[in-house]
């Protein structure tokens, strides 16, 4: 009998015209959510090539300048205060750049990468409460979000199944085949069963056919990133088994076709839009960040303040900083010995508070990754964005190392700052340098886990509520 | 005849025991979006009210200070919520809230709520704009989809027929019936909301006709669904078909079309990166006058153009401080460099404006979305607004400072400390937002767009041949 439900549905797989325009639908929106991320990719890459050959020509110019200096001569083309001999003139004139690289498979989710930057040039003068992390977009774009591979997978697939599949048992019914079917030496659930495992074979093939297409044609070797590929396929075809899952249960609850499909629909609206939404609410409620406007206000007291006081200020930082106190007999200490000694002030005093945001935001991410089993669409969006290298943990993690360089930037000048020793073309090289590291996530194998037991739950509970002897929907069914 | 159709129709769905559930969870988040919405705004508003007084305190206690030291301290302005906000938060979550007025530079707003949430965020928030746009319209598919093809499953039509039913009556009738439901949700939200808004004693910027007018817009919308999601069921097979293609049409108009458009417009006409951008703005500022170098050529011109107006043969003969006049030319230029690379944006946001007008044709949410984001204030329109006037109040603001400096002190005396009255002087940032008209002059093409998808989806309704019905 299974021979022949697959001989003939293959048969009518052929024949039937919905699996080609299937395969066409699928083509069409994964080239263009794949066109999307890719030109997305391309022009993050060309931003960071083109930064780090300004950075480069830059440091052409300072060698010539210093070369100058060196030599003894004026020059009279730049203002004084931006000479690289200096080293606060380096450190503020003459800045790295710390930049996230796209991978070779960001475009398969821009998650956050419309939000933030790529590449940041800290200065001197920068600290925590003047660097800025976001991107400078029409916020219209950033409401709506983009078209690329994730959202084809998370939100337009399931419906795609749905619609395949929601009438696979009431439309024999409503046909009135049902009734031969069931004089056939094979039970019902078993028949069901075989039929939506067979779209789920094949709709699992057209996905990865899909898949492989788009890489290829976004130039994306899959040999060179087998395992992103493999992740990205696997979250796929879990993701495809629980909506396939669902839909068997559904079609087995022995509804119509209106009310399987009108169930489906809810079971989508409520695990792809509300339990996110309801999770974020939920995570902003119980761990709730300060107020930004109140910490501008807090900024600003402790910067009045230091201004009142610059000379006890400076006093006290030398104390704390015995190493940026000056060696030779002079006590010339300059603008940027105040600015420094200020600045640590306010960063001492607000320091707290903006740590307060990073806090209410790590906790906010532990709550929404310990409940985010709730929804697959859940499970689905951070894994994919985690496979792009943009989800919200690579974005903190490259601001954090951002700022880590800001400080080793700043503490490196620092030190000729305080010791009124010049730059010299030949601490150019020395200049410290920004280093990405790639994020990496820890217990990769849960997320796909719990995809894989919540469908078997489900299956289980179908198969257990239909098999029941007091189940009166086996009887309705034929009736 | 048709007031019959109305009844049995709106009986029918009242006794649907699935449409009883849709429409208790859909009021039950209702409530709950504008409970948790009331309670923020009332804390945004009371934290928007705390900063703004603080911050001007601590502007007009500077004692004596050197005006362009004081100008280099700044201020801040801050983006007020308004009370319509309530109903549709529109961009404001990828928005910043404040912007850092100070010499020399044009900063962008800073701190989006956004950056500081999870990457769950992105999936949208609970909140009334998004049961509005995205909830209700499934509803009037749930509604509707069977309207006809019912008919005809249970073999009524001939019935009805049979009692000299004039087709466009039964269609009228069955488009109320779709309506009537949706309708009264929407009105009891607005009630609620205009009732709660209308209290609000401290801030008095509530205007009933504003609320009228995104009524009046997701009220159009709402017709033009329950006209598209009636037109399939009138010319589908059966049910299932006119259930999957009217959830087609739903996915497309509200997910797919503005994700699209989306990205087509960022990609047609992109915004620099914010690095690009800041690098495009110092390469301009470089090539004019520096008003804190006056070795420079461009400043070294401007004296003698100066000293050449007045007669006289060095700075400290005339009869204004130098050193000021210049930083105000520098100022000038600066912000003229600004308007331009800012200039630039605005030309790419319109641009991208009309893409999502073009990719309208496929999606009656997309004018929807921002006409209601237009008037409850919360479109990005509404933040441009507030970033030039916050741009002009700073432009205005170092005009006053360095007119100081230049009147009262000498060329060269940078240690002069102006009066501490000059800080009063200065008035408060204040924004205005756009008012209604104003609003709607903005808007008259996504008010076309609408009007049309109104008038053709009405008329292909009811002219549609309906005789598959037999």
């Amino acid at each position: 009998m299974i021979k022949y439900i697959y001989k003939y549905d293959l048969l009518l797989l052929f024949r039937a015209r919905w699996i080609q325009a299937l395969l066409l639908i699928f083509l069409f929106i994964f080239l263009f959510a794949g066109y999307n991320g890719k030109q997305q990719t391309i022009a993050r890459t060309s931003e960071i090539e083109k930064a780090k050959t300004e950075v480069a020509s830059n440091d052409a110019k300072m060698r010539m300048l210093l070369d100058s200096i060196e030599k003894g001569l004026t020059i009279t083309s730049e203002p004084y205060w931006t000479l690289p001999n200096d080293a606060a003139a380096v450190g503020n004139y003459y800045p790295r750049v710390a930049y996230k690289p796209p991978s070779d498979l960001s475009f398969v989710a821009l998650g956050q990468s419309d939000i933030y930057t790529h590449t940041v040039k800290p200065i001197l003068r920068s600290d925590a409460t003047n660097l800025h992390f976001t991107e400078l977009k029409n916020s219209v774009n950033l409401l709506f979000g983009s078209f690329d591979i994730a959202f084809a997978i998370i939100y337009l697939l399931p419906l795609i199944i749905i619609a395949l599949s929601y009438n696979i048992l009431s439309y024999e019914r409503e046909h009135g085949s049902l009734k031969l079917l069931a004089s056939q030496p094979i039970s019902i659930f078993n028949w069901t069963f075989q039929k939506v495992i067979f779209r789920y074979l094949s709709i699992s093939a057209i996905i990865l056919l899909t898949l492989l297409i788009t890489f290829l044609v976004n130039g994306v070797s899959i040999i060179e990133n087998y395992t992103g590929f493999i992740w990205l396929g696997s979250l796929s075809l879990l993701y495809t088994l629980f909506w396939f899952v669902v839909v068997f249960v559904v079609n087995l609850s022995a509804g119509s076709s209106a009310k399987n499909a009108i169930t489906l629909l809810g079971i989508w609206v409520l695990f792809v839009l509300l339990i996110p939404s309801i999770l974020n609410l939920s995570a902003n409620t119980i761990y709730p960040v300060p107020s930004r406007t109140a910490l501008v206000n807090d900024m600003r007291s402790a910067k009045a303040e230091a201004s009142k006081k610059q000379d006890e200020i400076l006093d006290s930082y030398l104390r704390d900083h015995p190493e940026y106190a000056l060696r030779d007999s002079t006590d010339n200490y300059s603008f940027w010995h105040t600015y420094f000694a200020s600045q640590k002030m306010v960063t001492d005093a607000i320091g707290p508070k903006i740590k307060s945001f990073d806090i209410q935001l790590e906790n906010q991410q532990a709550w929404v990754n310990k409940l985010g089993f709730l929804s697959p669409a859940i499970i689905l969006q951070r894994g994919l964005t985690q496979i792009a290298g943009t989800s919200s943990d690579n974005y903190s993690d490259f601001r954090g190392q951002v700022l880590e360089f800001t400080d080793r930037w700043r503490a490196h000048h620092l030190k000729f700052i305080f010791n009124n020793r010049s730059f010299t073309a030949t601490d150019i090289d020395a200049l410290p340098e920004f280093n990405y590291e790639p994020w990496a996530k820890k217990n990769a194998l849960l997320d796909p886990l719990i995809l894989f037991l919540t469908s078997v739950a489900i299956f289980f509970m179908g198969w257990i509520i239909f098999k029941k002897p007091s189940n009166k929907q086996r009887t309705t069914l034929l009736n | 005849m048709i007031t019959k159709t109305i009844v049995k129709e709106v009986k029918e769905i009242i006794r649907d025991g699935r449409f009883k559930i849709a429409a208790l969870i859909t009021l039950l988040l209702l409530l709950i979006a504008v409970i948790i919405g009331y309670g923020q705004y009332h804390t945004t508003q009371e934290q928007y009210a705390a900063t703004k007084t603080h911050e001007r305190n601590i502007w007009l206690d500077q004692g004596n200070k050197n005006p362009h030291s004081a100008a280099h301290y700044g201020t801040y302005a801050f983006k007020p919520k308004y009370p319509l906000s309530l109903l549709d938060r529109g961009v404001d979550k990828y928005t910043g809230v404040s912007i850092y007025l100070e010499a020399h530079k044009r900063n962008e707003a800073a701190y989006s709520a956004a950056a500081d949430q999870t990457g769950l965020a992105r999936f949208g928030d609970l909140t009334p704009d998004f049961i509005l746009l995205f909830i209700l319209p499934l509803l009037i598919v749930l509604l509707g989809y069977n309207a006809f093809t019912k008919e005809r499953e249970n073999g009524t039509y001939a019935l009805v027929q049979s009692q000299g039913m004039q087709s466009w009556k039964l269609t009228l009738g069955k488009w109320a019936g779709t309506l009537l439901p949706i309708a009264t949700i929407l009105t009891v939200l607005f009630l609620v909301a205009g009732i709660l808004l209308g209290n609000l004693t401290d801030y008095g910027e509530f205007e009933w006709i504003s609320l009228f007018a995104v009524y009046g817009v997701y009220l159009i919308y709402y017709i033009v669904f329950a006209n598209l999601v009636l037109l399939v069921s009138a010319i589908s097979k059966n049910s299932g078909i006119s259930l999957v293609s009217g959830l087609a049409i739903w996915i497309l108009a509200c997910f797919a079309a503005p994700k699209a458009a989306s990205s087509i417009a960022d990609q047609k006409y992109p915004y620099p990166t914010r690095q690009e951008f800041a690098t495009n703005v110092l390469q301009d500022k470089k090539e004019g006058l520096d008003g804190h170098n006056p070795w420079s050529k461009e400043a070294q011109l401007l004296e003698q153009q100066v000293l050449k107006e007045y007669g006289v043969d060095s700075v400290d003969q005339l009869p204004f401080n130098f050193d000021g006049y210049r930083m105000q030319k520098g100022e000038e230029h600066d912000a003229a460099v600004y308007f331009k690379h800012y200039d630039y944006l605005r030309q790419q946001v319109d641009k991208q404006q009309v893409t999502y007008r073009n990719l309208a044709v496929i999606s009656p949410f997309l004018p929807t979305r921002f006409l209601s984001m237009a008037f409850a204030h919360t479109d990005y329109q509404t933040h441009w607004a507030f970033a030039d006037a916050a741009e002009k109040h700073r432009i205005d603001m170092q005009a006053a400072l360095n007119g100081d400096m230049a009147e009262n002190s000498r060329t060269g005396d940078w240690d002069y400390p102006a009066d501490p009255s000059l800080w009063g002087s200065i008035p408060e940032f204040d924004f205005e937002p756009s008012t209604l008209a104003d609003t709607l002059k903005r808007n008259t093409g996504n008010l076309g767009i609408l009007g049309i998808w109104l008038l053709a989806s009405s008329i292909l309704l009811f002219v549609s041949p309906k005789n598959q019905m037999k």
